[in-house]
């Protein structure tokens, strides 16, 4: 990692992260990454050295996120190897999210911040549940996990972002963005902070944190789009071809 | 659309767009783009509410939307425990296992690899089909290493209830397919009593029913709770609870019948009834009935008719009383000095008990340590001497703290289960001895550490097998064993630990194989209502699909079963629901011959509600032991006079030194006061009000009692003082098996010289690598002594322990580790 990169980007007065809608929806979809599993050692060699070097320094590059991708970048140097630094982040992410530390867990569901049980599948599963009904969507049967899981939070986020120049979309980021992910990452951040000890999920979350709290400040500046509100887009997410669909749409 | 930032140029915009189209198509791993797919899902399960239950008790779950949104609690439930709302935790506790985990040492290097790291939590996600390769070559490879006697199957502990997913029974129904095991017998809760009292009085007693509630409500004139908290503890069932000691609780409580509690804590019970409260030093309960018996010797209290008519050996124990036989007699003024309660106390006790209808209810703590056989042996001998056994409201319980013992029964058939397959055997599931060796439960640490070696065990001596290979279902091990640290060592013996949980318990973090097992809500069951009662049959029906990757115990055996090429004969071809119908089926045909119609299959099962069976008169009036009061010809007990033994030549004939042949005092390896005893304080455990033993210790309920994050310690402010501890302090408990930490409950509810501690904290080392480290929530069972009884029963002493408390003054730890997330303002 050079020197360059790490110097801290300038606050800038137009905070938000989102200069094209295509970048946008992509980086919700890569934290949901983040926390579906941890990297592996190609994926640690990539962020080092890689492309995946140029994207955390593109993230950087905003001063949302500048901070968290720092202790990203620091968490993986720990270990040369990069077998070792994965083997690391892989006991990180089972002690902080897998349940294995008891008390000392962090959940990565909505409903443990937000409801008083601290339970699990409380309310915020059904809404964001709904959600996924309202948009024709579900999670598939290899990812097992409640709705309000940050990584569907953050995967449906995607897709409504996707799809802004319709009204209902643009609603229904502004509830995904103010009435969930909002109300709890801080929590989730707060939590991590205080036990991840590699600081690699801390600043992962510092990093969602920033890019979700940005979001919500370029919402809030947006001007509406001009046009009839337009029905939600169905498309299947993993499929590539609707991906380069939007790549194209983003270009032209 | 959000407006382009003025930085941005071209070149940006075209390098995130190159960098958005390689992260989509995986440049980086897992992407969100994969998890979303076009199709709503249609609701997992319909809205409405089910009936289902628990050890807590029966009750509606609501769902929502797929998910259970409420609890209700059957209305036919005349106390409902307040533990309750934690069942719905242990479905969506944040520490549920949600997939097949395998520790990385273990998974990259093969069975025994780093056994210290076990418990560090160093494990990796595994696909359900990679697990169960693993475990059934590994079960394999020991049978064909080390023979059947090096895989422990004796797995114990308070499993759902259910009679189709009952887990023991389904892991050594797997084995016996497999091979050979090595089984347990006992259990934690009566090791003791469970194997002298067939010597005494010819059964177990201390699961049998009791003189009926209301007995002893109409009869009883002085109630003598004895080591036992009746409210607290008959909140569980080992079943479905009925909760019918509450109904004979609230009617004692209205008819004013005078109690008596002893126990070092002034119990919930004890505030209930408004009860007398004696506070004797904790183990010197049989010098107190000692010393209660002498007085009715001397004084001739004593029914010598009784005794005569029922009972040998008086004569053989009047010497050891009167001290003819070793020089001390056992006066109340000798059992003073011992228990600390004033001997004119002691003599009192001995003429109100003499002079009242009197129920000696006793708890089972007093025989869970050192020596603890001796315990209930006396207690039936201060009844057999008061002559009132077998009489209404007379003579001693020892259930009436567990599971609502004298709820009157009803009259009703036995549900069936599954079994342990061809291998097993008859009688009781907790005392099953099925396998190709057996141990006594509590001594599998000694197995682990003495391969090879003898080991005394009623009567019989053989050695202890060389296991290899433990496999754990429904238990927490790692709660229940004494002596936590030398348990670590030795479980690195181990080369294979495997565990099925839904939560992760200390047990779960120390594996090396987890698999994910569903809650009982998760499936469909069904079991009776009232382990005493036996007063209804209840569906146990599936609320929600299973949660995560979880699957039931029954369908993980069955696959493991099939990679053996055993499918087959472990499912003997029947599903979940053809198991529950045969069950119930079968039962209908017992009924028939009760005189009894129960309805078909499909109509129970539709109803959602739990079949009632009739509680007569003769479940009512029950009165224990008194068909043999009635006519001991007729009616003998099971010992081999027939009669209450108060001396048994068989364990004479056995010539322990630890286990004399009639009820004796001997000084426990330790005891508050104790002539040897090193640490000044008596380090109690009792059973806690918001969970079962460990289960629901991860749960959301332990803002209800924890202080400072930790396991509440109660103290004495005399305790307190002299230490400078305040209420809310963090403290130290100590001695030298171990240390923990814990939040301090200065109370006068406990006697000074005590501290009490609640069985059950979840084990939380800080270096689970380090035998010793500091437990930093209050795992009790780090303090308590790891020895049997004696060798007649070789149970647990985990109420033998003494130790010492300070202020906390340690590195700083992060309180806040232990909150659970706060909700959002």
């Amino acid at each position: 990692m050079s020197a360059a990169m790490a110097l801290r980007p300038a606050a800038s007065a137009a905070a938000a992260l989102s200069p094209d809608w295509g970048w946008n929806p992509s980086v919700a979809e890569w934290l949901a990454g983040i926390f579906m599993a941890p990297p592996a050692a190609d994926v640690i060699t990539s962020y080092r050295a890689g492309f995946g070097a140029i994207y955390l320094a593109e993230l950087a590059s905003e001063p949302a996120c500048w901070a968290g991708v720092q202790r990203m970048r620091s968490a993986m140097r720990v270990h040369t190897p990069p077998g070792e630094a994965a083997r690391a982040l892989a006991v990180a992410f089972t002690h902080l999210f897998d349940g294995v530390d008891g008390p000392r867990t962090v959940p990565l569901y909505e409903s443990a911040y937000v409801s008083a049980s601290g339970r699990l599948f409380q309310e915020p599963a059904g809404e964001i549940g709904r959600l996924l009904h309202q948009w024709d969507l579900s999670t598939p049967d290899w990812f097992k996990e409640p709705p309000d899981h940050v990584a569907i939070e953050l995967a449906l986020l995607a897709h409504v972002m996707r799809r802004a120049d319709s009204a209902p979309a643009r609603d229904a980021e502004a509830v995904l963005l103010n009435q969930h992910l909002l109300a709890w990452v801080p929590l989730l951040a707060a939590r991590c902070e205080a036990l991840d000890e590699t600081g690699f999920y801390a600043g992962a979350v510092s990093v969602l944190d920033g890019f979700l709290s940005a979001r919500r400040t370029a919402l809030q500046r947006s001007r509406p789009v001009n046009g009839a509100l337009a029905a939600p887009v169905h498309l299947a997410m993993g499929d590539n071809l609707s991906r380069d669909r939007f790549a194209r749409q983003e270009r032209e | 659309m959000t407006p382009m930032s003025n930085r941005m140029t071209d070149a940006d915009l075209s390098r995130r767009t190159l960098l958005q189209a390689a992260i989509a198509a995986g440049g980086l791993g897992a992407t969100g783009a994969s998890l979303l797919h076009r199709g709503a899902r249609a609701a997992s399960a319909p809205d409405g509410e089910v009936f289902t239950g628990s050890h807590w008790g029966a009750f509606h779950m609501k769902v929502a939307d797929g998910r259970i949104v409420g609890i209700r609690p059957w209305e036919k439930d005349p106390h409902p425990s307040a533990a309750l709302d934690g069942v719905l935790d242990a479905v969506y506790s944040p520490t549920r296992i949600r997939y097949p985990m395998v520790r990385r040492a273990y998974l990259e290097h093969g069975p025994g690899a780093d056994p210290e790291g076990r418990g560090d939590g160093d494990f990796v996600r595994v696909s359900w089909d990679q697990a169960l390769d693993l475990v059934a070559k590994e079960l394999v490879r020991v049978e064909q290493t080390y023979g059947p006697a090096a895989t422990f199957a004796g797995s114990y502990g308070w499993k759902s209830p259910g009679k189709l997913h009952n887990c023991q029974n389904l892991l050594r129904r797997m084995l016996s397919l497999k091979g050979g095991f090595v089984n347990s017998s006992g259990d934690y809760s009566t090791g003791a009593s469970q194997v002298v009292l067939p010597y005494v009085v010819g059964s177990l007693e201390v699961y049998d029913q009791t003189t009926a509630w209301p007995v002893v409500v109409q009869n009883t004139e002085l109630m003598v709770i004895w080591g036992a908290d009746l409210i607290n503890n008959n909140q569980i069932g080992w079943i479905i609870p009925d909760h019918g000691a509450y109904v004979g609780l609230e009617a004692l409580k209205q008819k004013g019948t005078k109690v008596i509690c002893i126990d070092p804590i002034r119990t919930e019970t004890a505030t209930y009834l408004n009860a007398e409260w004696l506070a004797p030093r904790p183990q010197t309960d049989v010098a107190m009935m000692l010393g209660i018996a002498h007085t009715l010797y001397i004084e001739k209290l004593h029914d010598t008719k009784f005794l005569t008519q029922y009972a040998t050996g008086f004569d053989k124990f009047v010497p050891y009383l009167t001290g003819q036989s070793d020089g001390i007699p056992k006066t109340a003024e000798w059992a003073a000095g011992i228990c600390e309660i004033p001997a004119e106390t002691i003599v009192s006790l001995a003429r109100r008990f003499a002079k009242n209808r009197t129920m000696l209810a006793s708890g089972w703590s007093m025989q869970r340590q050192h020596h603890g056989e001796q315990a209930h042996w006396m207690l039936i001998t201060l009844a057999a001497m008061l002559g009132q056994i077998g009489l209404p409201g007379g003579g001693y319980g020892l259930s009436y703290h567990y599971s609502s013992g004298g709820s009157p029964s009803a009259k009703s058939p036995v549900l069936m289960g599954i079994t342990e397959g061809s291998a097993a055997s008859q009688g009781p599931a907790w005392l099953s001895s099925s396998g190709a060796a057996s141990i006594p439960v509590s001594r599998i640490v000694d197995m682990l550490e003495n391969p090879g070696k003898p080991f005394d065990f009623n009567g019989k001596r053989a050695n202890y097998p060389d296991v290899k290979l433990a496999y754990w279902v429904g238990g927490n091990p790692f709660a229940h064993q004494q002596d936590r640290n030398r348990m670590v060592q030795a479980w690195r013996r181990l080369e294979t630990f495997i565990v099925h949980d839904f939560q992760w318990t200390a047990t779960a973090r120390h594996a090396d194989i987890v698999l994910p097992a569903t809650t009982s809500y998760e499936r469909n069951d069904i079991e009776q209502i009232g382990d005493y009662a036996l007063s209804y049959i209840m569906p146990m029906k599936q609320v929600i699909p299973p949660v995560f990757e979880a699957r039931n115990d029954y369908d993980i055996f069955a696959d493991i079963a099939q990679r053996l090429g055993k499918g087959d004969a472990f499912t003997q071809g029947r599903s979940e629901m053809d198991w529950i119908r045969s069950f119930y089926e079968a039962t209908v045909i017992q009924a028939r011959g009760l005189g009894m119609e129960m309805p078909v299959f499909e109509v129970f099962w539709q109803t959602n509600d739990a079949l009632a069976f009739p509680i007569e008169d003769a479940g009512k009036s029950y009165i224990q032991h008194k068909d043999f009061r009635d006519d001991p010809l007729l009616n003998p007990l099971g010992t081999p006079s027939g009669l209450i033994e108060i001396y048994s030549a068989n364990i004479a004939a056995m010539n322990y030194d630890d286990c004399p042949p009639h009820p004796t005092w001997m000084e426990p390896a330790e005891r508050l006061g104790g002539p040897d005893t090193k640490y000044p304080l008596h380090i109690d455990t009792k059973h806690p009000k918001f969970r079962l033993h460990s289960q629901l210790c991860g749960t959301k309920l332990r803002d209800k009692y924890a202080i400072a994050g930790r396991e509440p310690c109660l103290i004495n402010p005399k305790d307190a003082a002299a230490r400078h501890i305040s209420d809310g302090d963090i403290v130290r408990v100590f001695n030298d098996r171990g240390q923990i930490l814990a939040g301090a409950h200065v109370t006068d509810t406990i006697r000074s010289g005590v501290i009490c501690i609640n069985e059950g904290g979840w084990y939380d080392p800080a270096d689970p690598r380090k035998p010793g480290s500091l437990c930093r929530y209050g795992d009790v069972n780090n303090l308590a002594i790891g020895i049997g009884t004696s060798r007649l029963a070789q149970g647990n002493c985990g109420h033998t322990a003494v130790g010492d408390v300070e202020k906390y003054v340690g590195t700083a730890l992060e309180v806040g580790v232990f909150r659970a997330p706060e909700p959002s303002v």
